[in-house]
């Protein structure tokens, strides 16, 4: 009953399955399995990875605004117009106002060296 | 009576103004992402699951167990305007109730489904009510072996119950129950499945899981078919079923929330099948069957009465056993969980107020959604107006934000982003995820009782046959599994989730 007794009976019941699903698919015709979206896997999935790329490292807001509008590219109707624009902003403020502000997600809205590098008047 | 002053117990607990405004808020929220096609209540439950940290216990369940049957609430007005399944359990309603509604009877659809609905919770509500208590008592007596058998007895049943290929379906499970020993091993303190790297010690959160494979997976999906979306709204009226409508629709809602009562109770995809079933079997002893799919008023209110029922009753398990029938009851254990909580029997006797007042809360919040659902129609109506092209970046930041949240690292993101692809690779081989959650939250309770067992026994697995009830629940796994070899059955099983 060590560590590896219930994973080792688990797998053994795996393989054995996994064997017979493979046999039974040899033996009939399946259906065919439709065309894989790669466009709307790569962007989709690589928003989600470009979001956690840079939520340390750039902060909370320019994070938001990649995982918006790669995602939103997978989309064959999305225009970015002012609308888009508009909902993006509302989203920021109601993620900066609910997440970091309300519940205290310890993250910075914009990082510091990218503060540093903004100009004075814009008062961030 | 004792279950009098239990349920006053309750009354008193979900009646605060805290109480009420959290069932209120989740019954609301649950009725938008019903409505919203390709949102639905387990990825939106997961993401709220951080939020809830500040609430008090009973709050933040009154709030999540809104979501989930709000959401079968909600997944039916999506159903009948526009032909779109809010939810899944709404699939059948879509048949008559969009047909009524092309023929300008939307408002008598919606109508009966809310009714159909209400009367179901109602109903399911007095159930939980009579049988938990008793089944709490009995469950206190469990050993560590009838817990084992249990648990093999509920997967084996997600497994009969989950659509698709039956050998797809154990694979999901077990696969699932793999996931779930990846991490440390609690007793011995040996990394399992972890490849040294340190953020998997604590193994994989069941958030990140299925935001990812439900969440992220799912939006794909919805991107691919996006092109096939069509909006049909009418103008709502008349809402209020004819004489004629109520004496039709009575004796569906019983059969639908008998039906949905004893199916949501089992786990795997109780509420769904309950209003598959519901619909096959007014289509059978109805006397004009033709009508079926043309607009029959008992093709809604059957189906809809029996998703509530099934959504309210799969609560029995979950706070009686501290079993979940389905992935949102699994989160509502991640709830009490992070609340400080353990789940299982002992839930009735040292929480009373929490336990009597979400049962009591949950026929209120029932209460609110028929009353709030047929005025804010027109809001609703304008919510399914909404672009998924809008809708669907904001869900991923919600997700990914949710996520990052659980224990503020990017390791969680990236590995939500990794099952979002598996999900998606999943959904395309037509492999049911639903097993595959249950299995993951299952695995390690399963192997912990187990071993316990094996303590006891010494070693000893016959221990799992000589105790009474540990052997009559492996002797039903046994039943159930030959059933589904049997191909009399499985043609059947198949035919129940094609009906219509």
């Amino acid at each position: 009953m060590g560590p590896g007794y219930f994973p080792s009976i688990i797998s053994c019941l795996l393989i054995f399955f996994g064997v017979i699903a493979i046999f039974r698919s040899l033996m009939s015709d399946g259906t065919v399995i439709s065309a894989f979206a790669w466009w709307a896997v790569m962007l989709v999935i690589g928003s989600v990875v470009a979001f956690a790329l840079l939520i340390n490292t750039t902060g909370l807001i320019a994070a938001i605004s990649v995982l918006v509008l790669l995602s939103a590219a997978a989309s064959e109707k999305f225009r970015f117009e002012w609308k888009a624009t508009v909902g993006l902003v509302g989203l920021i403020a109601f993620c900066s106002l609910v997440f970091v502000k309300g519940l205290g997600v310890p993250i910075h809205l914009i990082a510091p060296w990218l503060k540093a590098l903004l100009p004075a008047w814009l008062g961030v | 009576m004792d279950i009098f002053a239990n349920l006053w117990l309750g009354l008193e607990t979900a009646f605060g103004l805290e109480p009420l405004f959290y069932c209120f808020a989740g019954v609301l929220l649950g009725t938008a992402i019903g409505v919203l096609p390709g949102l639905g209540p387990t990825a939106t439950i997961a993401m709220l699951l951080p939020v809830t940290l500040g609430l008090p216990p009973a709050s933040a369940l009154i709030m999540l167990a809104g979501i989930f049957y709000g959401a079968q609430y909600g997944g039916s007005t999506t159903a009948i305007l526009i032909n779109l399944p809010g939810e899944a359990t709404s699939a059948v309603t879509a048949l008559d109730g969009y047909a009524m509604a092309r023929q300008g009877k939307a408002g008598r659809a919606l109508a009966t489904a809310a009714i159909g609905s209400f009367i179901a919770g109602t109903l399911s509500t007095l159930l939980i009510a009579f049988f938990a208590p008793p089944l709490a008592e009995m469950a206190l007596s469990f050993g560590a072996a009838e817990y084992f058998s249990l648990m093999v007895l509920g997967l084996i049943a997600s497994i009969v119950l989950a659509h698709g290929s039956f050998l797809h379906a154990l694979g999901m499970v077990l696969l699932g129950l793999l996931l779930g020993m990846l991490g440390t091993d609690v007793n011995s303190g040996i990394s399992r499945y972890t490849f040294d790297l340190p953020e998997l010690a604590d193994g994989i959160g069941f958030v990140t899981l299925a935001i990812g494979l439900f969440g992220i997976g799912e939006i794909i999906v919805n991107l691919e078919r996006e092109s096939t979306r069509e909006v049909l709204l009418k103008t709502v009226t008349g809402l209020y079923p004819t004489r004629d409508d109520w004496r039709r629709i009575v004796g569906p809602i019983l059969r639908g929330t008998a039906l949905g009562s004893v199916l949501g109770i089992l786990p795997g995809g109780g509420a769904i099948l309950a209003s598959f079933g519901a619909y096959a079997l007014e289509k059978k002893i109805s006397k004009d069957p033709s009508q079926f799919g043309k607009g029959a008023i008992e093709g809604v209110a059957a189906p809809e009465a029996a998703n509530n029922a099934g959504a309210q009753t799969s609560f029995i398990p979950m706070l009686t056993l501290g079993i979940p029938a389905n992935p949102v009851m699994a989160l509502m254990i991640g709830a009490m969980i992070i609340q400080g909580i353990q789940p299982g029997p002992t839930v009735l006797t040292e929480q009373p107020t929490l336990f009597w007042g979400l049962i009591v809360s949950m026929w209120i919040g029932n209460l609110m959604l028929l009353i709030l659902n047929l005025p804010l129609i027109g809001f609703w109506v304008r919510l399914i107006s909404i672009p998924y092209h809008f809708l669907y970046p904001a869900i991923l930041v919600f997700s990914s934000i949710g996520v990052f949240s659980l224990n503020n690292t990017t390791f969680d993101v990236y590995l939500a982003a990794l099952f979002g692809l598996i999900g998606y690779v999943f959904r395309k081989l037509d492999l049911e995820v639903a097993p595959l959650l249950l299995a993951f939250i299952l695995g390690p309770m399963m192997e912990q009782s187990l071993r316990r067992a094996l303590l006891v026994s010494q070693g000893d697995p016959t221990v799992l046959v000589t105790r009474p009830v540990s052997a009559i629940m492996l002797g039903l796994a046994a039943l159930l599994l030959g059933l589904v070899l049997m191909p009399v059955f499985n043609k059947s099983r198949e035919i129940a989730f094609r009906e219509g």
